[in-house]
């Protein structure tokens, strides 16, 4: 038997009266790569910051490795092996790309505390965060300013920091969105097997239909606040009451 | 450029057997405001937060030493340390209260929690003296001569530059300005901004009590006025002068208003006009401050030899 990686157990979030999310439940098995969709205001936003410790549910549960996630902050998430990358991904915008992510993996160890020897002195830490940048592609931008750098590789920043932490899930919030067309073909084209190479699970939310259907391997289409559908991509691309929704029309 | 402050430093060492009495006592003043500002500006730059109550560290580190002198019969220097722990105890309570709040309201509880103290400082006229304030604490020894007051602050104001610069540029450093950048990132790559935030208070509470110790073995006195909203304005002032951006901005900010005052007071009592009016100025005209005129002067340098290179 399989223990999900992630459970998310009938959560409710209510804001002002308005039911956002009603007894929605979840489950990200180990290696998969899930798709949260639905139309805009289907929930997909709220269930994510609910899972990143931005809120807390108003009932219900979310378990990381069998461990009840429900009332911790963001920064103790993380240290579960979480890692995340939110929708408008700008880091630091003060610090070049390498102290961004030199950043990120000193937090891992709480080294940030260290008030003495300066960030580039740590050579362990700076070594590991070149590597990071190679992996996503933009070691050549290291010493550059991150608010110099276009919208897609600054997505690619945002994701080397959230990898930084070695997480065993990676949470994206519409990685996709503000990014030109090449941009999200060389996001897709090289993020899954980066990826498969380091085990890391992936849930995301996405707009972008077609690239939902090629990053996948499993789908919640989220309605109204209800899970409308869960399943493969052939299966939700097949049912019908999905597909009107996943498009943003009433069915 | 890199070599400045160096250069600096070894102008600082003699300039005491160069000038006038007078004149040594507007140093010692530049010097002491000149730590106070880097201390308020370490907080500012870093974290974004702009304290309208670092009138009440300053006054903390002043009256702790000035009691214990005047009370207990302490020398100076034995007092530094307690005085260093009362700031930072100050800060301690007042950042714990205050740096959860952004912009607007963080600068307007760090002044009500000043006037607090002003408050407590004027009337409490069985402890503090009231406005008759504590009279008559003089150092003994060299540090009750002009120059040997003189190289304490000195001293004082490199050891707060060095802490304050290698704080900056460690991890620590790093994490402030990213609470500063983006507060939402940094929850998520698994650090707790309140703890940074507060400790970089606390910091920048207890330096700007060690200024305050200085200022009263300028003085020979502590008064309310110490505690009160002016003296947090005037390293607000002395920062924006200089460049706020900049790591030594409120260095040269500070000897700019301090050498400004002693020459305009001299002259005239319309010191707060004069002041207003190059406010106005710096503000419209260069909004870098001092410090900015010197690093635009010098990419003008460089982009020109560039030019000549190409």
């Amino acid at each position: 038997m399989n223990v999900p990686l992630l459970e998310v157990e009938r959560v409710s979030k209510s804001f002002d009266g308005f039911r956002a999310l009603t007894e929605v439940s979840l489950s990200v098995a180990e290696g998969a790569f899930h798709a949260l969709v639905g139309p805009n205001g289907a929930g997909k936003s709220t269930l994510f910051n609910l899972i990143c410790g931005r809120y807390a549910p108003d009932a219900g549960r979310v378990a990381f490795r069998g461990r009840d996630l429900t009332r911790l902050p963001t920064h103790r998430i993380i240290h579960q092996g979480i890692g995340i990358s939110f929708q408008r991904a700008i880091p630091f915008p003060s610090m070049t790309v390498l102290e961004n992510t030199v950043l990120a993996v000193l937090a891992l160890d709480g080294k940030t505390r260290r008030p003495w020897r300066r960030l580039h002195e740590h050579r362990d830490a700076v070594r590991r965060a070149e590597e990071i940048l190679a992996w996503v592609g933009i070691e050549r931008r290291r010493h550059q300013p991150a608010f110099e750098l276009p919208q897609g590789e600054l997505k690619r920043v945002d994701i080397a920091i959230a990898l930084a932490g070695k997480p065993r899930l990676l949470l994206l919030d519409e990685p996709l969105a503000a990014l030109s067309r090449i941009e999200r073909a060389h996001l897709v084209g090289f993020l899954p097997g980066l990826l498969r190479q380091l085990g890391v699970t992936l849930l995301f939310t996405e707009h972008d239909t077609e690239a939902v259907m090629r990053l996948a391997d499993s789908i919640t289409v989220l309605h109204r606040g209800q899970v409308l559908a869960e399943g493969a991509p052939d299966y939700i691309r097949s049912h019908s009451a999905v597909a009107e929704a996943f498009l943003g029309r009433e069915p | 450029m890199k070599q400045l402050p160096t250069f600096v430093f070894v102008v600082l060492l003699v300039l005491p057997w160069l000038l006038p009495a007078y004149a040594v006592q507007v140093a010692i003043q530049a010097l002491v405001l000149a730590g106070f500002a880097m201390s308020f500006n370490f907080l500012f730059q870093n974290t974004g937060l702009l304290s309208f109550g670092h009138a009440a560290f300053f006054g903390a580190g002043a009256y702790t030493a000035a009691l214990l002198m005047s009370k207990a019969g302490w020398g100076y220097l034995a007092a530094l340390p307690v005085a260093l722990a009362a700031s930072a105890l100050v800060a301690l309570v007042i950042g714990f209260l205050s740096v959860r709040l952004t912009k607007i309201y963080f600068t307007m509880l760090t002044l009500a929690f000043a006037q607090m103290l002003w408050a407590v400082a004027h009337r409490w006229y069985n402890f503090t003296g009231g406005d008759n304030g504590i009279t008559g604490v003089r150092p003994a020894g060299i540090l009750g001569t002009a120059h040997g007051l003189y190289y304490l602050s000195l001293a004082c104001l490199v050891a707060v530059s060095l802490v304050l610069s290698l704080v900056s540029r460690s991890p620590a450093g790093y994490t402030l300005r990213a609470v500063r950048d983006n507060p939402a990132r940094v929850a998520a790559i698994g650090v707790s901004s309140f703890e940074y935030v507060l400790a970089a208070f606390v910091l920048s509470g207890m330096l700007s009590g060690l200024s305050g110790f200085l200022q009263l073995a300028w003085q020979r006195s502590a008064f309310p006025d110490l505690l009160f909203w002016t003296t947090s304005a005037q390293v607000i002032i002395a920062s924006i002068l200089g460049g706020s951006g900049r790591f030594y901005g409120p260095v040269v900010g500070a000897a700019v208003l301090v050498s400004a005052q002693a020459v305009v007071q001299s002259h005239t009592q319309y010191w707060p006009l004069a002041l207003g009016l190059v406010l106005l100025a710096l503000v419209l005209f260069f909004p870098a401050g001092v410090a900015g005129l010197f690093s635009r002067a010098e990419r003008r340098r460089e982009e020109e030899s560039e030019r000549a290179a190409a």
